[in-house]
C-alpha cells in the first residue's frame, strides 16, 4: 500500500474571506465555516477564534483536534467512515495542513454525572504549562460551539465531531493544485529481507461515551483487536472522542503518533514494520481483559513479529490491559518494549505505576503527571469563564496538575518527557 | 567552605568492637580516612574537625547519643557535613545516617553520608540524606571519597543536584520529569532494537519490588479459632473522631466492638474517598460483617470473635506507609491472642 502525503505547513492562520492557502498562510472564510457547521440542527451557533505559539492564551472545554486532511479526486476519503464511505484509505495522495488543528470547544447539553461527566482539557498556548499541553506548538482554529437540537448528549457529541471533519475537509481541501513543500511516501509493502519484524500496539481507549475512539467511523467497544496497515492512520482511520482531559489521544496524534513516525522512519533499513495492531483499553473485567490480550499476540504471532512497540491511551484501568497485553506477547516469545506514563504524586514520591507484570522489563517513561504547575494569568481566555470542573476564574493564576492539560500523556511522549529517579 | 567529618571509633582510630561504646566526642582537623579526603577536597574545603561516636552507643542509644553528635558538629560551624563511608557496616551505616538526617533537620545544614546500597541504613533513611553507593567492603574507598568529596562540594555551594544516576547518589525516592532529546516511543523502540539484537538495554521505569504474599493455608478447627476482623474500608464511627484521613492514610486504629452483635445505621460512616460507600451508611455491617460473625459464633461454627476491629483506608494508600501499619496492626493482634483474620477489603 503506497501513500504520497503532501504536507502544506501552516505557520500563520487569519479570518478573512475567501478561504485560501497561500505559501503557510491560512485564510479562513468564517462565513464559509459558519455554513459548513450549522448545516447540522444540532449545533445552534458557533465562534471562531484563532490561536498561535506562544500567545498569551488559555482554553478550556476542548474536546478533539484534528489536523485538517484532504484526499483528492479518489473514491476514498480522508478520516473514512465519517467524510466518507469506510472505504479502505491508507493509498494514493493525501493533502495535509501540518502543524495546523481545528478544535471543538464545547460545553454538553444535558446533565451527566460519572464517568459521562465532562473533564475538559485546558490547552495552554505559553508559559510553564505549554510544554506539556497539547496543540500549543501549533496553529490552531478553535470551533466554540452552542448546542442545538440535540436529543443527547451522545447525539450532540456525534454533531460536534462531524462538524470539525467537515471544516478540516475544507481547509486542507484548499491546498489541492498546489505545489506542496514537501512530499513523503509511506509504503510498507513488500518483503522484510531477513530485517526484524516489529508491530506496533495501539491501544487506545473506548469507555463509553465521551471516552472513546472511533475506527473507519465506528467507536470500538465492541471490538478484538484488529489488524492495520500503518498507511490507515495516516489517512484518519482511527478518531479520537476521549475528552477525560490529559490522557486523551487526540485525533492529530492517531494520525501522526511518534511511534508510527518513528517506525515507518526505520522501516526498510534498521526494521520492517510488519503492521499496526489496534486494540481497546479499558475493558470492564478481567475476563475481557485477557481476552484482548490474548488476541494482540496472537494477531502478532501471526504477523510473524519479531518485537512489539507498545503504547496505550491511558489511565488505570487500561494500564491492566496494557500491561496483560504485554505479558501475552513476552508469553508468546515476542518481546515487547513500551511507552508508560508515570503518577508517583505531586512531588514524585508515590509508586509511579498502578499495576505492572513481571514480564515488563522494557519500559520508557514518558514522564508523571500528578506533578503540579503554576499557571500565570494570561490575556485571552477561549471556552469560558470559569474551569468546568473546578469553578475557578479562567484567567488565572492557576495551580493544576499536569494531568488536567489537554492531551498531557501524548504530548509528553512526543516531546521526550521521562521522570528520572533524584 | 567548612566540612566537618563524621566517622565511628574505629575508622577514628579508637578502638574496634571493644570500644563500641566510645561516647560521642570531636577533634580537631581530619582524622583517618579524612586525611585522604581533605586531599581530593582541595583548597575548596577544609576540614575543620572530625565527630566520632562508637558504634554501639549511636545504634542502640540513638535518642541519646546523636543530638550530642549534633552539638559537637553545631560548634564547628559547617557549611556541610561528611559521614562515612560504612560500606556494609551496618551499625555503622545507621549511625551515619542518622548524624546526617538530625543534621538536615535540626541545623539546616547539607550532609551526606556513603556506604553500599544494601546496608540496611540505606533504605531506611535514602529518602531523607543524600548517600553515596560504595562497596560492600574499604576496598573501594579511593572510589568513595572522591565523590563524597565532589558532592560535598556542590551540596555546601547549596546547588541543588541533579538526577541520581548522573550525580552517582542512591535514589532519594522522588522522580521528577526531565526532556530526553527523543520521544518515548523512540526511545522505547531502541530499547526494544537493542533487546533484540540481544544486548544489555535499561528499563526507563524499575518495577516496584512488591512483597509476594503467600495465602496461608485454610484454619484447621474453625469452631477454635479466635478471630478478628481487619478492614481497610475507612469504617469508623459517626463523626470519624480520630480523623481517619480519607486518602493516603497515616494511621490504622481498633474500635472496640464489645456488647455489638450488629453494626447500627447512624453509628458509623465511611471516611475512604474511594468508593460509592451508599450501601454500606444503610447498613455498616455490609461493609463488616459483626452480625455473620457474631452469628456463626453464636452457633459454635467459629470460635471466639475479638471484641474490637481494625481499620484503616486503603484509598490511595502509600506502599510504605500502608506495610508499617500491617507489621503494627499484626503485633498487636498476636499481643490480643488472636489467630485468624478476616480481612475485608474494598
Amino acid at each position: 500500500m503506497r501513500l504520497e502525503v503532501a504536507a502544506f505547513a501552516v505557520h500563520h492562520a487569519r479570518l478573512g474571506a475567501p478561504s485560501a492557502y497561500d505559501a503557510g498562510v491560512l485564510t479562513i472564510d468564517p462565513d464559509r465555516v459558519r455554513r459548513l457547521v450549522l448545516d447540522d440542527p444540532r449545533i445552534a451557533d458557533v465562534r471562531l477564534e484563532l490561536a498561535h505559539p506562544g500567545e498569551s492564551v488559555r482554553v478550556l472545554r476542548a474536546l478533539d483536534a484534528i489536523e485538517p486532511l484532504h484526499k483528492p479526486g479518489g473514491a476514498v476519503s480522508a478520516f473514512p467512515g465519517f467524510l466518507g464511505p469506510p472505504r479502505t484509505a491508507g493509498h494514493g495522495l493525501t493533502h495535509r495542513l501540518a502543524g495546523f488543528t481545528v478544535v471543538q470547544v464545547t460545553e454538553f447539553p444535558f446533565p451527566a454525572s460519572g464517568v459521562q461527566a465532562f473533564e475538559e482539557g485546558v490547552i495552554e498556548m505559553s508559559g510553564p504549562g505549554a510544554a506539556y499541553s497539547g496543540c500549543a506548538d501549533r496553529v490552531n482554529l478553535f470551533l466554540v460551539l452552542t448546542p442545538g437540537r440535540a436529543a443527547s448528549n451522545v447525539d450532540y457529541d456525534d454533531a460536534v465531531r462531524r462538524a470539525a471533519l467537515r471544516v478540516a475537509d475544507h481547509l486542507a481541501a484548499l491546498t489541492v493544485g498546489q505545489a506542496p513543500e514537501a512530499v513523503e511516501v509511506f509504503d510498507h509493502g513488500g518483503a522484510d529481507d531477513g530485517r526484524r519484524r516489529i508491530v506496533w500496539v495501539h491501544q487506545v481507549r473506548a469507555q463509553g461515551p465521551m471516552v472513546q475512539s472511533f475506527l473507519y467511523g465506528h467507536e470500538i467497544s465492541g471490538m478484538v483487536p484488529t489488524i492495520l496497515d500503518p498507511n490507515e492512520l495516516l489517512d484518519g482511520a482511527l478518531v479520537g472522542a476521549n475528552y477525560k482531559t490529559g490522557s486523551k489521544t487526540p485525533t492529530y496524534v492517531h494520525t501522526r503518533h511518534p511511534s508510527l513516525l518513528a517506525l515507518v522512519a526505520r522501516h526498510g533499513g534498521e526494521l520492517h514494520l510488519a503492521g499496526v495492531i489496534v486494540a481497546r483499553g479499558h475493558h470492564e473485567n478481567e475476563f475481557l481483559k485477557e481476552r484482548s490480550a490474548q488476541f494482540v499476540a496472537k494477531l502478532a504471532t501471526l504477523l510473524r513479529a519479531d518485537g512489539a512497540l507498545c503504547t496505550y491511551e491511558a489511565t488505570g484501568n487500561t494500564h491492566i490491559d496494557f500491561m496483560l497485553t504485554v505479558q501475552a506477547l513476552e508469553r508468546a516469545g515476542i518481546p515487547a518494549a513500551s511507552v508508560v506514563h508515570e503518577y508517583g504524586g505531586p512531588l514524585g514520591d508515590d509508586p509511579p505505576l498502578v499495576d505492572f507484570v513481571p514480564e515488563a522489563i522494557a519500559l520508557a517513561s514518558s514522564g508523571g503527571i500528578d506533578r503540579r504547575l503554576s499557571l500565570p494569568v494570561v490575556e485571552r481566555v477561549i471556552g469560558g469563564e470559569r474551569l468546568a470542573h473546578r469553578g475557578q476564574p479562567a484567567h488565572g493564576p492557576l495551580d493544576l496538575p499536569i494531568q488536567e492539560l489537554f492531551a498531557a500523556t501524548a504530548t509528553m511522549n512526543e516531546r521526550g518527557a521521562i521522570a528520572v529517579d533524584f | 567552605m567548612r566540612v566537618v567529618h563524621y566517622l565511628n571509633q574505629f575508622f577514628a582510630g579508637v578502638g574496634g568492637e571493644e570500644r563500641a561504646d566510645t561516647p560521642p566526642a570531636s577533634r580537631p582537623g581530619p582524622v583517618g580516612p579524612g586525611l585522604a579526603l581533605q586531599r581530593l577536597l582541595g583548597e575548596d574545603g577544609e576540614i575543620i574537625g572530625t565527630v566520632l561516636c562508637g558504634d554501639g552507643l549511636v545504634g542502640d542509644r540513638p535518642d541519646a547519643v546523636v543530638p550530642d553528635i549534633v552539638a559537637l558538629i553545631e560548634a564547628f560551624a559547617p557549611d556541610v557535613v561528611i559521614a562515612g563511608p560504612a560500606f556494609n557496616a551496618g551499625r555503622y551505616g545507621l549511625g551515619c545516617a542518622r548524624v546526617c538526617a538530625a543534621v538536615g533537620a535540626r541545623l539546616r545544614i547539607p550532609a551526606l553520608a556513603a556506604m553500599a546500597p544494601d546496608n540496611a541504613a540505606v533504605e531506611l533513611h535514602r529518602r531523607e540524606i543524600v548517600i553515596v553507593p560504595t562497596t560492600a567492603t574499604a576496598i573501594g574507598m579511593p572510589d568513595a571519597l572522591a565523590a563524597m568529596a565532589r558532592l560535598a562540594l556542590r551540596l555546601g555551594r547549596g546547588e541543588p543536584l541533579g538526577p541520581a544516576a548522573a550525580e552517582g547518589y542512591v535514589p532519594r525516592g522522588r522522580r521528577m520529569n526531565a526532556w530526553a532529546p527523543a520521544s518515548a516511543s523512540e526511545r522505547a523502540l531502541a530499547m526494544l532494537q537493542t533487546r533484540l539484537r540481544a544486548e544489555p538495554f535499561t528499563t526507563e521505569v524499575a518495577l516496584p519490588l512488591y512483597d509476594r504474599v503467600a495465602p496461608p493455608p485454610p484454619v484447621a478447627d474453625p469452631a477454635r479459632m479466635r478471630l478478628a476482623l481487619v478492614t481497610e474500608c475507612g469504617l469508623v464511627p459517626a463523626g470519624n473522631p480520630d480523623r481517619l484521613e480519607w486518602v493516603r492514610a497515616s494511621k490504622w486504629l481498633r474500635y472496640g466492638l464489645g456488647g455489638v452483635d450488629d453494626l447500627a445505621r447512624g453509628d458509623y460512616e465511611v471516611a475512604h474517598g474511594g468508593y460509592d460507600a451508599a450501601f454500606a451508611v444503610e447498613d455498616p455491617d455490609r461493609l463488616l460483617p459483626v452480625d455473620a460473625v457474631r452469628e456463626l459464633a453464636r452457633r459454635g461454627e467459629i470460635g471466639e470473635v475479638l471484641d474490637a476491629y481494625y481499620v484503616t483506608c486503603g484509598n490511595h494508600g502509600v506502599l510504605g506507609q500502608m506495610a508499617t501499619h500491617a507489621r503494627e496492626i499484626a503485633a498487636d493482634l498476636r499481643r490480643q491472642h488472636v489467630d485468624s483474620v478476616l480481612l475485608v477489603a474494598t
